[in-house]
């Protein structure tokens, strides 16, 4: 009952849906306000709508209803509750449904929020959101319905594909969905942008937040994602350039670029047609992510299996929507004119550098990741693209990034002065170069990628610790000054700066583990052990228990440092009875520099005491997430900035913070300069 | 300027003990059955981990045999190791691969043929994308700035009425006695005003 109540509002959702696409364009085209205010309320419909039919869904899975065939070939009686939820959206229907949630989440937060925006562009975006949300209710409904009823009722179900039975899994997808379907945002407001023919600082500023919190799910899901698979596949890896990785690392590239761009247009109120051009992009690669996920295109570890009648559709959407939009840019984009002017050397050009980098390695991972099938069908030979590909081309490219990072962090607007950028950038170029000469002769001498990765996380590092510091003016002034400095500093800035501090971790973090990386595999009798960087890992046996729904087979393991203990390690294999499958959770050690990572294998040898030992000394890796937090954070503080504040008044020039000594309008050029 | 060089003396020294804690002898495995052969040269292993590395497990997804448990990524493995020992050079080996499994096992696809266009293409698009960049560059930066469209008569009059409401604000700073004060509250107004208009007639 409660199943056929969720059908109803997905058919229902969809016929909002349709209403909200229409009503609201014609009542721009005509100016009709009563007609643009039924796409506010049309939006706040389809997002319960589409929320009573999620909760439907989710209450299948608490109550294990195996008369729905979704629950059934995805959930089973026995599994812990919260695996019953993240089930939900483990399989190719509920996930599409979760995406399609987060779609109209994102439309009805438009319709609240947007009291500030021009009526006809808060009619036009929400027309054009739910354009989208009637493609792919569509789509749901018609070739994905999660709400199919099984007759006769099977006893029990099939369970959750037991390498998704994990908690980093169960929150890595909304965070992900969030990120992808966030760029929609953007692209339902170049769009509308497009239809009313302006872009001016006011969109721009409209559009960031937007950007801003989709940016940041999508970096936290891509860092919960390599994470889950460091500790869950076993085999110490964390990024393997694999189609579907590649997926939403491209929305994440195009995001990146939106984000910068929008400052220019922002500040300096230029570069609109390739900001809203950038807009449409990162849209239009979330859909492809989606398409390459969910048709089968691609060969990948973490597709859904799927027919390729719903790849077709996909593609159909994928075509129309980014189609449709482009047919329109080339249309009217040249109706957009440029405001401010600006010289070579500027933070206008830097930005647009750092735009033309970033857009570069979208296009070549996109191309990589097309590449096999590109191949096949036109010469029919059969290639892999690896890592060894992507990484060939992706240190240069990131290294004439963080170039023009640099540039954009010390260059001022319109017009900078050589000698100026290199007094400001001597000191941390300087610190970084002596810090790489260092890490190179320290650890690998003749590794010269240790010398140039190092070299770029240093300065991505220093670079961002300079600006803070030359911003609140620390040590030049006061203390206490400079903490007045630090509060009226615009948040926005300070969220750029921990975002670049956060990725030149991260990137010590990736340098760290595939420079220095040992792995060792031996096979183990209890009491053996095996040496990895300096420690001894003493194997200890073999448990086995039963866990809720699955057998496990428990490895113990004592990790020694010149014969003292330093920790205990216990890594399982876990055997799903329901599935049929086999799991390896590996044990982790962390410590400050490194980790220890032990994973075991099938038994070996003489009564099948000793096991198959897989071990990795990882240093520097969680740099790697810790990197990703910070930059995730840097997102989020950014979004709290007040000028960004959704519904806040659009006041360019109004002060935040009034020093209650002094001269109150000291912070003008400092303001001015954010 | 000088505590900042204190402060990058001292990141110095904490970089220097990470990069201790880094330093890593590579050792020969021990214990080793059935599993890998490994090498007795650690440098010979380290050069067959480096090609393993770069070769496919062929029942595997996008995994390299170095990066994989399946029996056969071992097996490939191994014979990646017979091949080392045996002195083979690089480039006889990946052949070698190549006659068993085909082209689909390098992770890093030959250069050759339509190949060659993936291999240059980052380049041709960096040299596209760059050039563009420098001409739309140059072109703006000679443009005269096209001044703002005209205000209409509703925005004249908002205008002309934010205006007189600062005159009126200037002059009863000047007339009272604690001008500070009051000066802000009277900033802070214009200021809403300002963005109520903002908000109007974006």
């Amino acid at each position: 009952m409660i199943a056929e109540l969720g059908h109803f509002a997905l058919a229902l959702a969809l016929f909002v849906a349709v209403v909200q696409v229409v009503v609201p364009f014609w009542g721009a085209w005509k100016n009709n306000g009563q007609a643009m205010q039924i796409g506010a309320q049309a939006a706040l419909a389809q997002f319960i709508l589409v929320l009573v039919a999620f909760l439907a869904l989710m209450n299948a899975y608490l109550t294990s209803d195996f008369s729905l065939a979704n629950v059934f070939q995805n959930s089973h009686s026995q599994m812990p509750v919260l695996y019953k939820i993240a089930g939900v959206w483990g399989n190719h229907e509920g996930s599409m449904l979760l995406w399609i949630l987060m779609l109209s989440f994102l439309g009805a937060l438009v319709a609240i929020y947007g009291n500030n925006l021009p009526p006809t562009l808060k009619a036009r975006v929400l027309s054009v959101q739910a354009l989208i949300g009637v493609g792919f209710l569509g789509f749901l409904i018609l070739s994905s319905n999660p709400f199919l009823r099984m007759d006769p009722v099977p006893a029990d179900g099939t369970a959750l594909n037991p390498l998704l039975q994990d908690p980093g899994l169960a929150f890595h997808p909304p965070f992900l969905y969030l990120g992808y379907v966030g760029m929609s945002v953007a692209f339902s407001f170049a769009v509308a942008a497009l239809m009313e023919g302006r872009v001016d600082p006011a969109w721009a500023r409209w559009v960031r937040p937007w950007t801003l919190l989709a940016w940041s799910s999508l970096t936290l899901g891509i860092a919960m994602g390599s994470w889950w698979a460091y500790y869950e596949l076993g085999w110490g890896g964390y990024w393997f350039w694999d189609p579907v990785e590649n997926a939403s690392l491209m929305p994440w590239l195009a995001g990146t670029a939106l984000l910068h761009s929008a400052i220019v247009v922002e500040k300096r109120d230029t570069l609109k047609v390739w900001t809203i051009l950038m807009a449409i992009v990162a849209f239009s690669t979330s859909l492809l992510g989606t398409f390459v996920v969910r048709s089968g295109l691609l060969t990948s570890v973490h597709s859904f299996a799927t027919d390729p009648t719903r790849g077709t559709i996909l593609l159909g959407l994928c075509v129309l929507l980014t189609g449709g939009a482009l047919a329109l840019f080339a249309w009217r984009a040249s109706s957009l004119k440029p405001g401010g002017t600006f010289q070579l050397l500027s933070r206008e050009s830097a930005l647009i550098g750092n735009n033309v980098l970033l857009t570069v390695i979208l296009f070549f991972v996109m191309l990589g990741t097309f590449w096999p099938t590109i191949a096949e069908l036109t010469s029919g030979r059969k290639v892999s693209i690896g890592p060894p590909f992507y990484n060939f081309w992706v240190i240069p490219l990131f290294t004439l990034l963080v170039v023009f990072m640099g540039m954009g962090i010390f260059l001022p607007w319109k017009r900078g002065k050589g000698g100026a950028l290199w007094k400001r950038a001597r000191l941390p170029l300087a610190a970084s170069l002596l810090l790489s000469f260092a890490v190179y002769f320290i650890t690998a001498p003749g590794q010269a990628l240790a010398f140039l990765v190092g070299l770029i996380a240093f300065w991505m590092i220093f670079i961002s610790l300079a600006d803070g510091a030359e911003r609140i003016k620390l040590f030049r002034v006061p203390l206490a000054e400079s903490g007045r400095r630090f509060k009226s500093t615009p948040r926005s800035f300070w969220g750029g700066t921990l975002a670049h501090l956060g990725l030149g971790v991260a990137i010590l973090g990736m340098a760290g583990t595939s420079l220095w990386a040992e792995q060792k595999v031996a096979v183990l009798m209890p009491g053996e052990s095996l040496e990895l960087a300096g420690f001894d890992l003493r194997f200890d046996g073999v448990r086995q228990a039963k866990v809720a729904n699955y057998e496990t087979e428990m490895g113990s393991f004592t990790l020694l440092k010149k014969g003292k203990i330093v920790g205990a390690l216990v890594p399982e294999r876990r055997w799903y009875p329901v599935a049929q499958m086999e799991t390896v959770e590996a044990a982790i050690l962390p410590r400050w520099g490194n980790d220890i990572y032990v994973a075991i294998g099938e038994p070996r040898g003489a009564g099948g005491q000793g096991r198959v030992v897989r071990a990795y000394h990882h240093p520097l890796i969680y740099y790697l997430w810790f990197g990703a937090i910070l930059m995730t954070l840097g997102g989020i503080l950014s979004l709290t900035d007040r000028r960004y504040r959704i519904g806040a008044p659009a006041g360019k020039n109004k002060k935040n913070v009034v020093p209650p000594s002094s001269e109150p309008v000291a912070t003008t050029p400092e303001g001015a300069q954010a | 300027m000088r505590r900042f060089l204190i402060s990058s003396i001292g990141l110095f020294f904490w970089a220097l003990s990470l990069g201790a804690g880094l330093w890593l002898p590579s050792a020969v495995g021990q214990g080793a059955r059935d599993v890998d052969l490994y090498l007795e040269d650690p440098a010979q292993e380290e050069r067959a981990r480096q090609i393993s590395d770069q070769l496919r497990c062929v029942v595997c997804q996008s995994q390299s045999i170095n990066g994989s448990n399946a029996f056969l990524a071992r097996d490939m493995r191994n014979l990646v190791r017979e091949r080392v020992a045996a002195g083979d050079s690089d480039e006889e080996i990946f052949a070698f691969f190549v006659d068993r499994y085909g082209e689909g096992v390098l992770m890093k696809p030959n250069a050759k043929g339509i190949n060659k266009l993936l291999w240059s293409a980052p380049l041709i698009l960096l040299l596209l994308g760059g050039g563009l960049a420098i001409m739309f560059v140059r072109q703006q930066a000679t443009q005269p700035i096209t001044p703002p469209a005209p205000l209409d008569d509703e925005e004249q009059d908002l205008l002309r009425a934010a205006l007189e409401e600062e005159k009126g604000v200037e002059k009863t700073t000047i007339t009272r006695s604690e001008p500070e004060p009051s000066k802000r509250v009277a900033k802070e107004q214009t200021g809403t005003h300002k963005a109520e208009k903002n908000s109007n007639t974006p």
